[in-house]
């Protein structure tokens, strides 16, 4: 995992758990990791898409007007795919994640270029957590949301790879490790 | 056995031990008989395998047929990221199917077509690959699922961008 991570400073509860809820009540307790594996890789995936859209926001402060199209395709899809996996659980009855307070980024992000290198980590990164969606999943209709979420993240990152003038600007296992 | 026997049959040492080894040929033949029929995966496998190898043909011969440097390189990519998927579903393929080869003979041989393939060639070829992979997947389970999903990922990733000159692409 190098897309940004949740900062610990501002997401650690109290260690001691009290029995008296009354000066946290507004807090919202994060939902535990779901123990079946598909939802388990869906619930790591939203997880990873609240770190993606959380860190497209920075990727939109530093850019170029030239990628404005880029950042805001990618973000509304990435948007876009988290409320509907986060349907999908709900509908299971299972708690989706939350998104963390802060994140901690796995670079500093400064000027265009430090923006598209985030973008094509944080593309790749949900490109590995969409796979594990696919490869865990029980039903038909998970798989096919996944390929589509997949190949997305896969056209999102050859873009922003065309951006840093990488070459080529496709890989042959978008979210594996062949 | 129609009728059950009111005394125990008296078997002796020997027939047991006959009666024993013949069980044992019968059972080492049927299961002989019972591994024959392959797992219906293979025969989509080796489909996709197909295709990988076909698309990556395509690619290096529309790439040899001089197009634009960069489009040039585009389709040299596209040719090695498709005969690196070839690759893993041959890997898959003797997976399932136990030491057996792949089935898939490379019958590329042929005659080449009278005209060179076009970029826009391969972008449909690619295209159908995509989607093939991609049906697949969601028919699938476990570490084949992600591996066809990637391939449908890459192909997608390859005829929507990297196939696309850079002022229509965005």
């Amino acid at each position: 995992m190098t897309s940004p991570q949740p900062s610990p400073t501002t997401t650690t509860t109290p260690p001691t758990t009290t029995t008296t809820t009354s000066s946290r009540a507004a807090q919202p307790t994060t939902p535990g990791r779901p123990t079946d594996a598909a939802n388990g890789a869906l619930f790591d995936a939203i997880a990873t898409e609240h770190a993606t859209i959380y860190g497209y926001g920075l990727v939109s402060a530093h850019s170029t007007p030239d990628v404005n199209d880029l950042v805001s395709t990618a973000m509304a899809e990435h948007r876009e795919r988290r409320e509907e996996a986060i349907a999908v659980l709900e509908a299971r009855s299972v708690d989706p994640p939350l998104p963390a307070a802060g994140y901690q980024l796995p670079m500093e992000v400064d000027n265009p270029t430090d923006a598209a290198n985030l973008a094509v980590r944080m593309e790749e990164d949900a490109a590995v957590a969409w796979r594990a969606v696919l490869e865990q999943a029980a039903d038909e209709k998970d798989r096919s949301f996944a390929v589509s979420a997949l190949s997305q993240c896969a056209v999102a990152a050859a873009k922003w790879s065309r951006v840093l003038g990488i070459s080529p600007i496709t890989v042959a296992f978008p979210g594996g490790s062949e | 056995m129609l009728h059950v026997p009111s005394s125990p049959p008296t078997v002796s040492r020997r027939q047991m031990l006959f009666s024993a080894a013949a069980l044992a040929l019968l059972g080492s033949a049927a299961a002989a008989c019972g591994e024959p029929p392959p797992p219906p995966e293979v025969d989509e496998l080796a489909a996709q395998l197909d295709r990988a190898r076909a698309d990556s043909q395509l690619a290096s011969d529309a790439a040899a047929a001089t197009p634009p440097p960069p489009t040039a390189q585009a389709l040299t990519a596209v040719a090695s990221e498709r005969s690196a998927h070839a690759q893993a579903l041959s890997d898959e393929l003797v997976r399932i199917a136990g030491t057996k080869a792949p089935t898939a003979t490379p019958t590329t041989t042929t005659v080449p077509p009278a005209k060179a393939p076009t970029t826009e060639d391969v972008i449909a070829a690619l295209r159908q690959s995509a989607d093939a992979a991609g049906q697949l997947a969601a028919t699938q389970s476990g570490y084949r699922a992600g591996l066809l999903g990637s391939i449908a990922a890459s192909c997608t990733a390859a005829y929507t961008v990297a196939l696309v000159p850079p002022k229509a692409a965005q």
